[in-house]
């Protein structure tokens, strides 16, 4: 075997000129293939950014019956579990992902007479699920998800306008307090991922850019938006604060877009002093629960705003030129340093030591690229619990009907997709890889062919000095392999490359790449040797029909 | 001359009885007809004809190379007719050292690494077959020459490596397709005397086919070939004054 490896191998050095062919379609194909897989990861990586950071983890924990699959949904039986609405003030970051989440709230297979504050049973439940995740050495940090329902409350905003100030308020009523995640405080500690961070950036880019790409305009020039929550007006909210009722507030949740330049909060320099009506915490034994019947208000400072910068929306709007618009995360959530939304808890009514309202547990990793590899060992930790990433759910959602509201785009491309199919771009995209691989692997059987037919008597002398007729096609499927992975690696190493612009412009860190190459080049090299070895069975079939005498003709 | 001309008479180590190729254009070519030979070891025949006279055919034959219409072909005292492709590889490996007009080297392996593919085949380790191959570059004369490719080789030179090659396995027989043809006189002078050494001081037996007269000189026996049928058989050698047949 060695023997006939190292003849393939000098065959293909001495027929590389005449095997060129070979190794551009293979490269071509696994250049395909690399950049959808790099670039499908990086665009995951960067799409799902801002929810990472806004949500703090790259993994949500919440107990399986939040979130009932089809099999859930069709399996019902009369005496379990029935469907069962949640309210949507029941705080959980699931109402950016959740396939079922209607302006009454989630449908859910919920037990009987609950949830009615939190997702977890109590107390220890939830701390023995933050103990058993955070002992799993991949897990950087276990963060509850908590928020309270805001009542009523009253936001001013302020109209510079040429009559004069004009103070107008927005309600409150459907907002969240929630503990801010660590990440976004603005004294987060150096062991944050600058991903996470609160993003130092312009906090008003413009709605949307159009290129003309026909002219060679070059993308990258016009379009430097990134991902991740930006800090847009104040100051942010921070560890120094204490147990300060301090608050930022989601900028694009209470002003609208167009009014961006001409609207901001009313705030004097400790920021806006917002009276909010928020539901006491109840105890029915050891269970607690909302009690709305007996509100109680609280002041709490607004500090800032934030913005939660989403994806680029791009369509072109006509042959040679294309437009992006900067889509942003509407959530109606105002953030609270820790400290000061435990206060809160107090002022609610929530006993020292008893169960927070936690909507799910936001894990955050070590590295984010393995969040999907490390489900099923993550999952096992809290048998159960349910658990999704928080990028695939991002794809989900986004591939249903985006979640953030789209104004420059036409209607028609705003829902190109299938609601009921989210899978099918992946779907197409694998589709894709297999034709091109198909094409890819014809190209090269076609080359390796013709080779062979010029070589013949080189095949002969072969057979003619003992080599069987197998061997000697096995010298070609090694040649033919051995191109393709030149050709594998070449394009391999261009896909990566072209993933670069990704790393640059998703501001997700080279790690996310990076730890997905290993398994991203054994997809592309399986399928590009898998391929070939197939495709060269046609050249090998070739040499099985050189007769031995055709050495006694003469060389080629 | 070789050992058969001074001793005892033995088995032939090549005989072929009634042999025929027939190709059919439209009537039936006889391109070997109906020979019948032995050629015992240590012989060096030459087989002389004009082109187109089949003794090519009979070669390949011969070496079991191709299959007869008819006829039987033992070598070494095994039957070639009867054997498989596979078998047929197996013999061709061990028994059988060719040489051939273009000297059908491989034009991607260095001298060294054409003479040790056979022997690498036969499943011996890669160190002996290399040196094994440097002795027998050495014996042909090109010892310094084993790190070169058949493209920076004279055609005496790459002929000489064939050779080489051709003993690579120790075979019973060397056959040679009109070595000389491609050669100008004083490598063929070279050539021819590489073959008769091989044959007086190893008691190679040499089956040659050529139209080169010269060669006949130092053969045993030669045997010439007309519309493929054997039209005289010089036991002895023409040079050495032998006898037709």
């Amino acid at each position: 075997m060695k023997t006939l490896i190292y003849l393939g191998f000098v065959n293909s050095i001495r027929n590389l000129g005449r095997s060129l062919l070979t190794v551009v379609a293979m490269a071509m194909a696994a250049l395909m293939m690399t950049s959808s897989l790099t670039l499908g990861e990086g665009y995951t990586s960067g799409r799902a950014a801002e929810y990472r950071a806004f949500l703090g983890g790259d993994v949500l924990v919440y107990p399986t019956w939040a979130w009932p699959t089809e099999y859930d949904v069709v399996n019902l039986k009369p005496d379990q579990a029935k469907l069962r609405i949640i309210p949507p003030y029941f705080g959980s970051p699931l109402r950016y992902f959740h396939p079922d989440f209607y302006d009454g709230g989630y449908l859910t297979v919920a037990p009987e007479g609950g949830p009615t504050y939190s997702m977890f049973r109590d107390r220890t439940a939830m701390d023995e699920a933050v103990a058993a995740i955070q002992a799993r050495p991949e897990v950087a940090a276990v963060v509850p998800y908590q928020a309270v329902p805001v009542l009523a409350g009253e936001l001013n905003l302020v109209t510079e306008s040429p009559a004069g100030r004009i103070i107008s308020q927005v309600s409150m009523n459907g907002f969240s307090l929630r503990a801010c995640p660590p990440n976004l405080l603005g004294d987060a500690g150096q062991e944050t991922p600058s991903a996470l961070r609160l993003v130092e950036t312009n906090p008003n880019p413009p709605h949307s850019v159009m290129a003309v790409t026909a002219a060679g305009q070059d993308k990258s020039t016009v379009v430097t938006w990134e991902s991740g929550v930006v800090k847009s007006g104040g100051r942010p909210v921070a560890l120094t604060d204490g147990d300060a009722l301090v608050a930022m507030i989601n900028r694009r949740a209470v002003i609208p877009r167009d009014d961006l330049k001409s609207k901001s909060l009313a705030a004097g320099p400790g920021g806006q002093v917002l009276r909010l009506t928020l539901p006491r915490i109840g105890a029915s034994g050891s269970e607690l629960f909302y009690d709305f019947s007996n509100p109680v208000t609280v002041e709490v400072r607004v500090v800032g705003t934030y913005d939660v910068f989403s994806r680029l929306f791009a369509w072109p709007p006509g042959i040679g030129a294309m437009c992006w618009e900067q889509l942003y995360l509407g959530a109606p959530e105002l953030l609270m340093p820790e400290a000061g939304f435990a206060r809160l808890l107090e002022i609610m009514g929530l006993p020292p030591g008893q169960l927070p309202p936690v909507g799910a547990l936001a894990v955050r990793l070590q590295d984010q690229s393995k969040a999907e590899a490390l489900m099923p060992a993550l999952r096992q930790t809290v048998p159960d619990l349910s658990m999704v990433t928080v990028a695939k759910e991002t794809a989900f959602a986004n591939a249903r009907g985006l979640p953030e509201t789209i104004y420059e785009a036409p209607e028609n491309v705003r829902y190109a997709r299938p609601l009921s199919q989210p899978a099918v771009p992946v779907e197409a995209g694998n589709l894709f890889g297999v034709i091109l691989f198909g094409f890819a692997g014809l190209v090269a059987a076609g080359n390796a062919t013709l080779l062979v037919l010029t070589r013949r008597t080189e095949f002969a002398i072969l057979k003619a000095i003992g080599m069987r007729g197998y061997e000697v096609g096995l010298v070609v499927m090694v040649e033919v392999l051995l191109l393709s992975t030149l050709g594998l690696l070449l394009g391999f190493a261009v896909g990566e490359a072209g993933a670069i612009p990704i790393i640059l412009t998703n501001n997700v860190g080279l790690g996310p790449l990076l730890g997905t190459l290993e398994r991203d080049f054994g997809i592309v090299a399986g399928a590009t040797l898998g391929c070939s070895a197939l495709f060269s069975l046609i050249p090998m079939a070739k040499t099985l029909r050189i007769t031995v005498s055709e050495a006694m003709r003469g060389n080629e | 001359m070789g050992s058969s001309g001074h001793g005892l008479r033995r088995d032939p180590i090549l005989r072929a009885e009634g042999l025929n190729k027939v190709y059919w254009m439209g009537t039936a070519v006889y391109a070997v007809d109906n020979i019948s030979l032995d050629i015992e070891e240590g012989q060096y025949v030459v087989i002389k004809g004009p082109s187109g006279s089949g003794k090519s055919t009979l070669l390949s034959l011969l070496a079991g190379v191709d299959r007869p219409t008819s006829g039987d072909v033992t070598l070494d005292g095994q039957s070639l007719v009867r054997l498989s492709e596979n078998e047929l590889c197996a013999i061709r490996r061990q028994k059988v050292g060719m040489i051939y007009q273009f000297f059908n080297l491989l034009p991607g392996l260095t001298a060294l690494e054409n003479v040790a593919l056979p022997i690498r085949l036969s499943g011996t380790p890669e160190w002996f077959a290399l040196r094994h191959a440097a002795n027998l570059l050495d014996r042909v004369g090109l010892g310094a020459r084993g790190r070169h490719r058949p493209a920076q080789m004279s055609g005496g030179e790459q002929q000489r490596v064939a050779i080489a090659r051709a003993l690579a396995n120790e075979p019973k027989v060397i056959m040679a397709d009109e070595p000389t043809a491609n050669l100008d006189s004083q490598t063929t002078r070279d050539i021819r005397a590489i073959l008769t050494e091989l044959n007086q001081d190893l008691g190679q037996t040499i089956v040659v086919v050529t139209h080169d007269t010269s060669l006949t000189e130092d053969a045993d026996r030669v045997i010439s070939i007309a519309d493929g049928r054997i039209v005289a058989d010089d036991v002895g050698g023409s040079a050495a004054g032998g006898q037709t047949v």
